[in-house]
């Protein structure tokens, strides 16, 4: 117990000291984490839209590709990104291994699926009279998908919230990707990694309890959303 | 005229034909009453003649249009027929907001269909529900802003499925004072359900009975010379 107290104060001690270097780890955090979360959205709730409602040839196939990926390995991803961006890749002379954005990249890739098939799961428990609603009101396919998608809202956001969660707190990609450069690329749960390799425990639990207090604050913001919708 | 013509449409669910008309045709500017029990049929034909679902066998002209029941019918059609279905649903935003929407779908600009959707629920008696959340509305209150929200489009052709379900006495005659009004004053075709009610021979120009899918013994299908006060 008093190992978890230590840790819950030196957390304390460190964000009220507001340690340069902890500020630095969570602002890598919350801004590789944010931009993989948004880019991610851009693409994947339009995927989710257009499997929910477009019907083809094959789309049972490619819903279960995509849940298979929802339980695609960090490090799969990133050994695939690695292949892109290092310097013998494609995207080799581009130098964007061991930076942030080879971060985004790799998170991105993870999270896409994520946002897609939860996605597709709210707009697929949506009553189907809103659609026809809207059709029979005169809506075209992109107007009916947008009225459905904001009746989906919240589905929506609880999508994008736990794709969020997935990257903020993933290592394989920011190691792989990122490299764990101090000042540059660390992340809260690589800093974290490195601590207990280095047998520092007390600071690892303290980055795991910010890490904790930021996916609440994250959640909480969504609750307090969704209430203040709802009403 | 007829407005709409089927022979021999056909409709299937699931391996079951739920809609099997041999040849009926609707009149345009004429209220239509489809009567029959739960299940014989009203809604998917309502469902097809609001161009929302595709029929899977016959024909099916649209003043004049042929529509194939092997492609999904063009949506152009929809913005000239609105169904108000038998549960209306209200998208999560004020009252003059859905009534509204189809009219923002028409690229009408907003300060014009505010004011439109506003008239429009004048009409239904809604209009001191302008600014409430459409989705706390009562059953009734819900079913005379679905109609506000098509009769504001000014479609050709009305199609109410179940419109008095579920409702009292006196938002029944709210609802079926204005579908008179709508048919004598604009000359809009409406089409009309129920399962069984009384009031639609006091309403209706014509009636079509409906069972089982199919329209049963022509003798009971009911040709009133001009419909009765409600």
């Amino acid at each position: 117990m008093g190992f978890f107290w230590d840790s819950f104060v030196s957390a304390i001690h460190l964000l009220l000291a507001a340690d340069s270097e902890l500020i630095h780890i969570v602002g890598v955090s919350l801004t590789v984490s944010s931009s993989s979360t948004l880019l991610a959205s851009f693409a994947g709730i339009p995927l989710g839209l257009f499997l929910g409602f477009v019907n083809f040839l094959g789309k049972r196939v490619v819903i279960t590709l995509f849940q298979t990926l929802l339980a695609l390995p960090t490090v799969v991803v990133g050994l695939f990104v690695y292949a892109f961006i290092s310097r013998r890749g494609i995207f080799g002379p581009l130098d964007l291994l061991y930076t942030k954005t080879a971060i985004v990249i790799g998170q991105t890739i993870l999270i896409i699926p994520v946002v897609t098939v939860l996605t597709l799961a709210a707009i697929s428990r949506m009553d189907k009279r809103y659609k026809d609603t809207a059709l029979t009101l005169g809506a075209g396919p992109l107007t009916t998908a947008r009225a459905v998608a904001w009746e989906a809202r919240f589905g929506i956001m609880a999508a994008i919230a736990a794709a969020f969660g997935r990257v903020i707190a993933e290592v394989g990609i920011s190691m792989m990707l990122g490299g764990n450069a101090k000042g540059f690329t660390r992340t809260m749960p690589t800093a974290m990694a490195l601590e207990y390799d280095k047998g520092e425990f007390v600071l690892s639990i303290a980055l795991g309890l910010i890490l904790l207090a930021l996916a609440l604050g994250v959640n909480g913001f969504l609750q307090f959303f969704q209430g203040k919708a709802r009403q | 005229m007829s407005l709409y013509k089927m022979e021999n449409l056909r409709a299937v669910l699931n391996g079951r034909t739920v809609l099997d008309i041999e040849s009926l045709a609707v009149e345009q500017s004429v209220i239509t009453a489809f009567m029959g029990p739960n299940g014989s049929g009203k809604t998917t034909l309502f469902n097809i003649l609001a161009f929302l679902r595709r029929f899977h066998f016959g024909s099916l002209v649209f003043d004049g249009v042929p529509l194939s029941c092997r492609q999904a019918p063009p949506s152009s059609l929809r913005q000239r027929a609105v169904l108000v279905p038998q549960e209306p649903i209200m998208f999560s935003s004020s009252v003059e907001k859905n009534v509204a929407f189809g009219l923002k779908c028409r690229g009408v600009p907003p300060v014009q269909r505010i004011k439109k959707a506003h008239q429009a629920l004048d009409e239904v008696g809604m209009l001191g529900f302008a600014k409430a959340a459409a989705h706390r509305l009562s059953g009734g209150e819900t079913k005379r802003v679905a109609l506000a929200r098509a009769i504001v489009l000014e479609p050709e052709v009305l199609l109410c499925d179940e419109p008095t379900a579920g409702v009292d006495a006196r938002n029944r005659r709210i609802i079926l004072e204005l579908i008179a009004r709508l048919n004598a004053q604009r000359g809009m075709t409406v089409l009309i359900t129920s399962h069984n009610a009384p009031w639609l021979a006091g309403l209706a120009h014509h009636c079509v009975h409906l069972d089982f899918g199919r329209i049963t013994d022509p003798a009971l299908e009911n040709t009133f010379s001009a419909p009765m006060a409600i």
